[in-house]
């Protein structure tokens, strides 16, 4: 099998040798674009398996990257961008991009979501696991079943759609406007404080302390991730 | 109406000035006739000059320049006979009126040059300390960047340079070192971005209803490595169960009373975050309190301004603090700094809360 394959799409030159470096320490073959234009050509040419995109690029910005890779491509997508720009992630991740990282990152933090943007890559999206482990926490989804160590959560239909949104895409971060669109329908898309009670209800039955979770992560200005790890 | 071109305020303080011209006059003429069998002539012009004087005073410009002429008049009509009309028998009386209007004339003009120039020395004085505010917070930015930079650049040669191993415990020492000062390298030039907003006015807020129990879980995330080990009591009430704020103000406050709780209470010692509803469910009130030293002596607002410091030993940008309190002053609320009983401070946000919605309702209604 050969090494998976990350494009970088940066036009920051120290930025461009550390993720390089660190991909390449972890295995990874990389190829850079230093812009926009440039990112989709070598994304046509050289069929990467993840892109990191920085949302600051000096030609074409990064969310009509984004759109443009989309049109044609479904290679995971994870855009950086700078602490604040909150509404730039959402856009790029409403448009099509698998996840995100905020500048200043730490490299587990890039790694995690590059692994978990492979895996997904690498599974068809109509077969999903028919269950999911993390930690304690066990999702069967065959048989609409959790426990918590061991223990049956009972979940309200709210609650349990939420759940299975977020372990459907486990790993990975969902927008308020995604969660709201899969749990209360297309209608909802702009109530977003109804994700955020539901949240912090179900960390009350998930969560031994749900200030401090451990499963059910909370991305401020952008959504909801439950971890994978 | 005034013609156009009038600034504002010239109607009103036109009239304020036309009644203190009357009223000053008024009182010198009520003096004059009152005492009209003891003084003579020469003692009731004095009167009126002080009259001048106080309009002077008081009014700018114009205004005096009136009442001097107008004090000439009205002691030519209450006080030179024949009284009550502007005929004069004694001419000698119209040096008088030359030397009243000449000393009148001259006390409104040198009045008002006084006036300028205090004006002026105010805004010079006031520019000095805008200035010297600016150079307090270059050199303290540059002192409170410098040192995380330092320590970086020291561990990064010694890993570099100086050949300790990265995988030796020195080593582990030094990276974690490079990690911590980078955080907090990361969370100063933060708060030192939001103050610049603030500052430009481009401050601007992303209302949206939160759940109190999140803002704060994310602070303590914010701020995880720097409060380490310590013991943290989180009180968090159900109630409120939503509030409507912007979620990275709110959190960047927190933080920043978390990282003055850890700065000005020793290593270890416990620190405790409380959460609730106040009067009646309209307010949302959260602190963060320590058991350090308390705060320091004088006014605890002072701890709000930009570049205060509590005890200047400590490392930090002065502007923690004077964030929290921009922050909240633009959500409508309050922030206190007190100190408590059994030793340490308390800081409380108090936020008001518009009428929460119901996360219950079905929503399934515009289809």
């Amino acid at each position: 099998m050969t090494a998976p394959r990350v494009l970088i799409v940066e036009d920051e030159p120290r930025m461009t040798r550390f993720l390089e470096t660190l991909c390449a320490a972890h295995g990874y073959r990389t190829v850079h674009a230093a812009s926009g234009r440039d990112g989709i050509a070598r994304a046509a040419d050289h069929q990467p398996d993840v892109v990191l995109l920085d949302l600051g690029l000096p030609d074409l910005d990064g969310l009509e990257v984004t759109r443009q890779l989309r049109g044609w491509t479904h290679v995971p997508i994870i855009v950086l961008s700078a602490r604040g720009r909150e509404a730039d992630k959402v856009e790029a991740l409403d448009a099509g991009a698998d996840d995100y990282l905020t500048k200043p990152f730490g490299a587990q933090e890039l790694l995690a979501r590059i692994r978990v943007a492979l895996r997904r890559q690498a599974r068809s999206p109509v077969d999903g696991e028919p269950a999911l482990t993390v930690g304690g926490l066990h999702i069967d989804f065959a048989a609409r079943r959790i426990t918590l160590d061991g223990d049956d959560v009972h979940l309200t239909p709210r609650e349990y759609a939420m759940l299975i949104t977020l372990a459907r895409n486990v790993g990975r971060v969902m927008t308020h406007r995604q969660i709201l669109a899969e749990v209360w329908g297309p209608n909802a898309v702009e109530h977003t404080h109804y994700v955020r009670v539901h949240a912090a209800r179900l960390r009350r039955k998930l969560e031994a302390d749900p200030a401090r979770p451990r499963y059910l992560l909370t991305e401020t200005g952008v959504g909801y991730r439950l971890t994978d790890e | 109406m005034p013609p156009t071109g009038e600034p504002p305020f010239a109607g009103p303080r036109r009239r304020a000035a036309a009644a203190v011209v009357c009223l000053t006059l008024g009182v010198c003429t009520t003096v004059v006739l009152a005492f009209d069998a003891w003084i003579d002539a020469t003692d009731s012009a004095m009167i009126y000059l002080v009259g001048v004087m106080v309009t002077a005073y008081t009014t700018s410009g114009a205004a005096s320049v009136v009442a001097a002429l107008l004090a000439v008049v009205a002691f030519d009509f209450f006080v030179t006979a024949p009284r009550f009309t502007l005929d004069v028998y004694d001419t000698h009386f119209l040096v008088t009126f030359a030397v009243m209007a000449g000393a009148g004339l001259a006390i409104a003009s040198l009045t008002n040059r006084l006036r300028r120039k205090t004006a002026q020395a105010l805004r010079h004085a006031l520019a000095v300390e805008t200035e010297q505010m600016r150079s307090a917070m270059l050199a303290s930015v540059s002192h409170d960047l410098r040192t995380p930079l330092g320590t970086i650049m020291g561990a990064a040669t010694a890993l570099a340079e100086q050949g300790v191993d990265p995988a030796s415990p020195h080593g582990h020492t030094l990276l974690a070192t490079l990690r911590e000062e980078a955080e907090r390298l990361d969370h100063q030039l933060g708060n030192l971005l939001q103050m610049t907003r603030i500052e430009g006015g481009a401050l601007q807020l992303t209302l949206e209803w939160h759940v109190p129990e999140e803002l704060v879980g994310q602070a303590l995330l914010r701020m995880r490595s720097r409060l380490g080990q310590r013991a943290l009591t989180l009180e968090i009430d159900p109630a409120p169960e939503l509030v409507r704020v912007d979620a990275l103000a709110v959190e960047l406050v927190l933080a920043n009373l978390l990282e003055n709780a850890a700065k000005y209470s020793p290593e270890g010692s416990p620190l405790e975050i409380v959460s609730g509803a106040a009067e009646g469910g309209r307010r949302w009130r959260v602190q963060v309190c320590d058991r350090g030293r308390g705060l320091p002596p004088g006014d605890p607002e002072r701890l709000f301004d930009r570049f205060a410091r509590g005890q200047t030993d400590r490392p930090g940008v002065g502007l923690g603090l004077a964030i929290c309190a921009a922050m909240v002053g633009a959500h409508g609320g309050r922030v206190e700094a007190r100190d408590r009983s059994g030793g340490g401070a308390c800081f409380t946000v108090d936020l008001p809360i518009p009428h929460a919605p119901d996360a219950d309702a079905p929503l399934e209604v515009a289809s």
